[in-house]
C-alpha cells in the first residue's frame, strides 16, 4: 500500500535536520553502511531474541519461533502446498483485477464523455463508493458460493472503484481549450476519443492500477479467510481454526512476502497516494 | 447589482436575453432541474428493483427496497440497530484514536530522525505490506471475539497509515522554514516542537479522512470474520441465515454511516482549517 | 469575410447573469489583419469564440463568408495563450495533427509538415517532445500547427500573452513575415496596445464590460513593418496616443 519514505535518501534532508549536524562530516558511503548494519542488527536481534525467548519465557505454543516457522514453510514448499495456495491467491487477484479494470475503464469513459448522465448518477456513485467493499463479501458468498467466484468478484469490486475514479478524474481533467482547438481543426468525436481522450487518460489509468493492486491482494485474502478451500488467506484461517500458531505465522510470513513483492512491483505506491490523497480516493 | 431604484437598461436587457434563451423546462433554475433528474433516476432504479423482485428475480437473491426499509425500521424500533451501531462506532473510534496517537508519535519521531527511520524501514515496509486483515485470527485468538480484537485490528491498520503519513509530513516541511528557525538559535528539540511537529500535523490531518474510512471498514470486517456485535456482525449473521434482506439492510446502514462520517469530517476539517484561504 | 451583426451575449451562471457583449457590429475584410483590444472581461475573447463557432450570440448573428456560423467553424485556425500541444506527440506529429484529422495521405502530410517546420524556424527539432522545448519554441510549434492546414482565417487570443518582452517581439516579427507570404485574414486579440498597432491593419477598441465597440482605427503604417524599430517612429506614437486615450478611460473606471 505505501512504500518506503526512507527511499528519499538521507542526502535530501537539509543537513541541519540530520543527527550529528554538520553537513558533509559523514560521507554518504559511511552513512549507507551504517544504515545497512543497523538494519541487519535490528532484524537479527529481534529474530534472535524471539528464538531465544521461545520455549523459555514465551510459550512456544502461542508464539512459535523463527526456526519452527522456517521449518513449516520448508515443509509446505516441499509438499507443493505452498505453490498451490499462492497460485490460488494470485489467480483470484489477477482475474478480479482484470475484470474490475476493464469495467472501470469502460464506465469511466462513458461517464466522462456524457457529462449529463454522469451528473445525474454522481450521488449514487458516491453512495456506493461509501460502502466498505469488504463488507460485501458475505453477500457475494451468498450469491456465488464458496469457490473462486466470490473472491474474484470481490477483488473486481475493490479494483473497480479505485480505477474508475482515477480514470474518470483523468478524463475530466482534459483541457477544454485543447479539445476546442482540435474540434476547430475538424476532429470528429471519434477522433477526439482516440487521439486525445485515450492517450491523455493512460497515466491516470496506470496510477489507478498502482493504487489498486495492493488492495486487490487484501480483497483476495479477505475473501479467502471468510470461506475457502484454497489460498494463502485460507491457510491462515485454517491454521487458526486448528490453533496451529506455527502454521498461522508461517502463512502470515508468506503473505508478507507476497505483499512486499506487490508493493515493490507497484513502485511509487506512496507517491501515488500522496498525489491522490486530497481526492480522497482510497477506500477499502 | 444596481444602485438605483429602477433596473438599468442593461439589466432589463440581460433579463430579456436570458428569458429568450431558456425554453421549456429550463425556465427553472438549473440546480432544480438537476435535483429533479437525480430524484427521478433514484425513484426509477428503486422502482425497477421493487418490481423486478418477485416477478423477474426471486426475492431470495436480491430482496426488495420495501422489505429492506421494513427491516431497518424493525431493527431501529427493536433496539437492535442502536446496539450494533454503537458497537461498530465504538470499535472504530477507539481504534482510530489509538492508532492515530501511536502512528503520529512514532511517525514524528522517525520523521525527525532520518537515520533511525531508515534502519527501521524494512520492518515498516514488511508489516505494511502484510494485509492486516490476515492478522484477524491472531487478534481474535489473543483478545476474544468481543470489541477488543476489533479495536486492535483497527489500530493495526490506522497506525501504519498515519505512521507513513507523519514521516512524509515531517519531510515536507519547508527547508527554508527550518533553516530560518535554526538561524534564530533553535536547538533540535525546539525545532521539533515548534516547526517540524506542527508542520507535519497539518499534513497528516489531510489524510485523516482516509484513515477514518479504514477504521470503519476494518471494524466491520473484523466483526464479519468473528464477532457477536456490530453492523458487520448483522451482515454476516444475516448471510449465515440466508437472509438477504438482512444483508442488504446492514449494507445500507454501512453506506449511510460512511456518508455521514465523511460529511462530519469535512465539516470538522473546514472548521479547524478556517484560517486557511 | 466575417461579420458581426448587432451581437449581444449573456452568460448565465450560479453567480448570476452577465452581459458580456452589447450591440456589436463589426466587419472584417478578407486578408485583413484586425486587432481587438480592451480591458479584461470586455468580451473580446467571447467574440472570437463566436466566430470560431464555440459559442453563439444571445441575440444577433455572426456571419462567416456570408453564411451564419452554426456549430464549430472549420474554416478557421484558433490559437490561444494556453499551451495546447499534445504532450505525448513529437513536434512533427503535433503540427501534422490537423492534416491527420482531415485524412490527408501520408506523403502529402509529411511534405506540408516539413514546409511549416521550416517556416517557423524549427528545423532539426521534428522529433522533440513539447516537454523538451522552451516556451518560445512551443509557441512556434503552435503557430505551425495552426497554419499547416492553411485555414482561410486565423483567430488568435492573446497568443503571445505569457511570453517575455523580447521573445514577444521576435514572435511578432515571425508572424508578420509568415502572414506576408500567406495573407490570411487574421483576427488578433491582445492586451498590449503596442502589439496591436505594430501588427494590425485596423485596431478595434472595446469598452469594459458590457463590451461595446468604442473606436475603430485604421493603422496607416506601411508594410513590411519592422516591429523592433516601429515603436520609435513618430507615426506610431501618434496612433498610440489616440488609441490610448480611448482605452485608458475603460481601465480607469475598472480600477474603481
Amino acid at each position: 500500500m505505501m512504500q518506503e519514505p526512507g527511499a528519499a535518501a538521507a542526502g535530501e534532508i537539509p543537513p541541519m535536520a540530520r543527527p550529528g549536524g554538520q553537513a558533509g562530516l559523514r560521507s554518504r558511503g559511511a552513512t549507507e553502511t551504517l544504515v545497512w548494519l543497523g538494519r541487519l542488527a535490528l532484524i537479527a536481534g529481534l529474530l534472535g531474541a524471539w528464538q531465544a525467548a521461545s520455549g523459555r519465557w514465551l510459550s512456544d505454543f502461542w508464539f512459535s519461533s523463527p526456526v519452527l516457522i522456517g521449518q513449516r514453510i520448508w515443509e509446505w514448499v516441499d509438499q507443493g502446498v505452498l505453490l498451490a495456495h499462492v497460485w490460488a491467491t494470485v489467480a483470484e487477484m489477477g482475474l478480479g483485477f482484470v475484470l474490475g479494470t476493464s469495467v472501470a475503464v469502460c464506465a469511466a469513459f462513458v461517464l466522462g464523455s456524457y457529462r449529463g448522465i454522469a451528473e445525474i448518477f454522481e450521488p449514487l456513485i458516491i453512495a456506493l463508493y461509501n460502502i466498505p467493499k469488504l463488507a460485501l463479501a458475505p453477500l457475494l458468498i451468498l450469491w456465488f458460493g464458496i469457490d473462486m467466484t466470490p473472491k474474484v468478484v470481490l477483488v473486481a469490486l475493490v479494483t473497480f472503484f479505485l480505477i474508475f475514479i482515477s480514470t474518470y478524474s483523468g478524463i475530466r481533467d482534459v483541457d477544454r481549450d485543447l479539445v476546442n482547438v482540435l474540434r476547430i481543426m475538424g476532429a470528429s468525436p471519434m477522433q477526439l476519443f482516440t487521439k486525445v481522450l485515450l492517450p491523455s487518460s493512460i497515466p491516470w489509468i496506470l496510477t489507478g492500477v498502482k493504487i489498486s493492486l495492493p488492495y486487490a491482494l487484501t480483497g483476495a485474502v479477505a475473501g479467502e479467510m471468510m470461506v475457502s478451500r484454497e489460498g494463502v488467506g485460507h491457510l491462515v484461517a485454517q491454521s487458526a481454526l486448528m490453533i496451529d500458531m506455527t502454521g498461522v505465522y508461517a502463512a502470515l510470513t508468506i503473505l508478507m512476502v507476497i505483499g512486499v513483492l506487490v508493493d515493490t512491483a507497484v513502485g511509487g505506491g506512496r507517491d501515488s497516494m500522496s498525489h491522490l490523497r486530497n481526492r480522497d480516493l482510497v477506500q477499502v | 447589482m444596481s444602485r438605483f431604484a429602477q433596473p438599468s437598461e442593461d439589466e432589463v436587457l440581460v433579463r430579456d436575453l436570458v428569458r429568450a434563451s431558456r425554453r421549456g423546462l429550463s425556465v427553472l433554475p438549473p440546480w432544480l432541474v438537476l435535483a429533479a433528474k437525480r430524484c427521478l433516476a433514484l425513484v426509477l432504479l428503486l422502482g425497477a428493483w421493487e418490481l423486478a423482485s418477485g416477478r423477474l428475480i426471486r426475492p431470495f437473491w436480491v430482496s426488495r427496497p420495501s422489505d429492506i426499509l421494513a427491516r431497518l425500521l424493525e431493527w431501529a424500533l427493536r433496539g437492535d440497530l442502536w446496539i450494533h451501531l454503537r458497537a461498530t462506532l465504538l470499535e472504530m473510534s477507539v481504534g482510530f484514536v489509538l492508532g492515530t496517537a501511536l502512528g503520529l508519535g512514532l511517525g514524528l519521531l522517525l520523521g525527525a530522525w532520518p537515520l533511525a527511520e531508515r534502519i527501521v524501514n524494512p520492518i515498516n515496509v514488511a508489516f505494511n505490506a502484510l494485509p492486516k486483515i490476515a492478522m484477524t485470527p491472531v487478534f481474535i485468538l489473543a483478545f476474544g471475539i468481543g470489541l477488543t480484537s476489533k479495536i486492535v485490528l483497527v489500530v493495526s491498520v490506522v497506525v501504519f497509515f498515519v505512521l507513513f503519513n507523519s514521516i512524509t509530513g515531517v519531510r515536507q516541511v519547508d527547508p527554508d522554514l527550518i533553516a530560518s528557525v535554526r538561524i534564530m538559535g533553535a536547538g533540535r528539540l525546539a525545532l521539533f516542537r515548534k516547526v517540524l511537529a506542527p508542520g507535519a500535523v497539518a499534513y497528516v490531518f489531510a489524510g485523516m479522512k482516509i484513515a477514518l474510512r479504514y477504521a470503519l471498514a476494518y471494524a466491520v470486517v473484523g466483526e464479519i470474520m468473528a464477532g457477536n456485535r456490530g453492523i458487520g456482525f448483522l451482515v454476516e449473521s444475516s448471510a449465515g441465515n440466508l437472509d438477504t434482506t438482512g444483508v442488504f439492510a446492514g449494507v445500507s446502514l454501512l453506506m449511510v454511516c460512511g456518508l455521514l462520517l465523511y460529511e462530519a469530517v469535512v465539516r470538522v476539517e473546514a472548521f479547524m482549517l478556517r484560517w486557511r484561504v | 469575410m466575417i461579420e458581426a451583426r448587432d451581437v449581444y451575449k449573456v452568460f448565465s451562471s450560479s453567480g448570476g447573469d452577465v452581459l458580456a457583449l452589447k450591440g456589436i457590429n463589426l466587419s472584417v475584410r478578407p486578408s485583413e489583419f484586425l486587432a481587438m483590444i480592451g480591458p479584461s472581461g470586455c468580451g473580446k475573447s467571447t467574440l472570437l469564440n463566436m466566430i470560431a463557432g464555440l459559442t453563439s450570440p444571445s441575440r444577433g448573428s455572426i456571419l462567416y463568408g456570408g453564411q451564419p456560423v452554426i456549430d464549430v467553424n472549420r474554416a478557421v485556425g484558433y490559437m490561444t495563450q494556453k499551451d495546447t500541444l499534445l504532450p505525448w506527440r513529437t513536434v512533427r506529429d503535433n503540427i501534422g495533427i490537423a492534416l491527420e484529422l482531415r485524412g490527408l495521405a501520408k506523403p502529402e502530410r509529411e511534405r506540408l509538415v516539413r514546409e511549416h517546420i521550416e517556416l517557423v524556424g524549427l528545423t532539426g527539432f521534428e522529433r522533440f517532445f513539447p516537454g523538451q522545448l522552451s516556451g518560445g519554441m512551443r509557441k512556434r510549434v503552435l503557430v505551425a500547427r495552426t497554419l499547416v492546414y492553411e485555414p482561410e482565417t486565423i483567430l488568435m487570443d492573446e497568443p503571445f500573452g505569457a511570453v517575455d518582452a523580447q521573445l514577444k517581439l521576435v514572435l511578432q516579427a515571425e508572424l508578420l513575415r509568415i502572414w506576408d507570404k500567406t495573407k490570411q485574414t487574421i483576427v488578433f486579440v491582445t492586451h498590449d496596445l503596442g502589439e496591436a498597432i505594430g501588427l494590425a491593419d485596423r485596431v478595434v477598441v472595446f469598452s469594459k464590460r458590457p463590451g461595446q465597440i468604442k473606436l475603430v482605427k485604421t493603422v496607416g503604417l506601411p508594410r513590411p513593418r519592422d516591429v523592433h524599430r516601429l515603436r520609435l517612429s513618430p507615426q506610431f506614437a501618434e496612433i498610440y496616443e489616440e488609441l490610448w486615450e480611448a482605452l485608458k478611460g475603460e481601465f480607469a473606471e475598472e480600477r474603481q
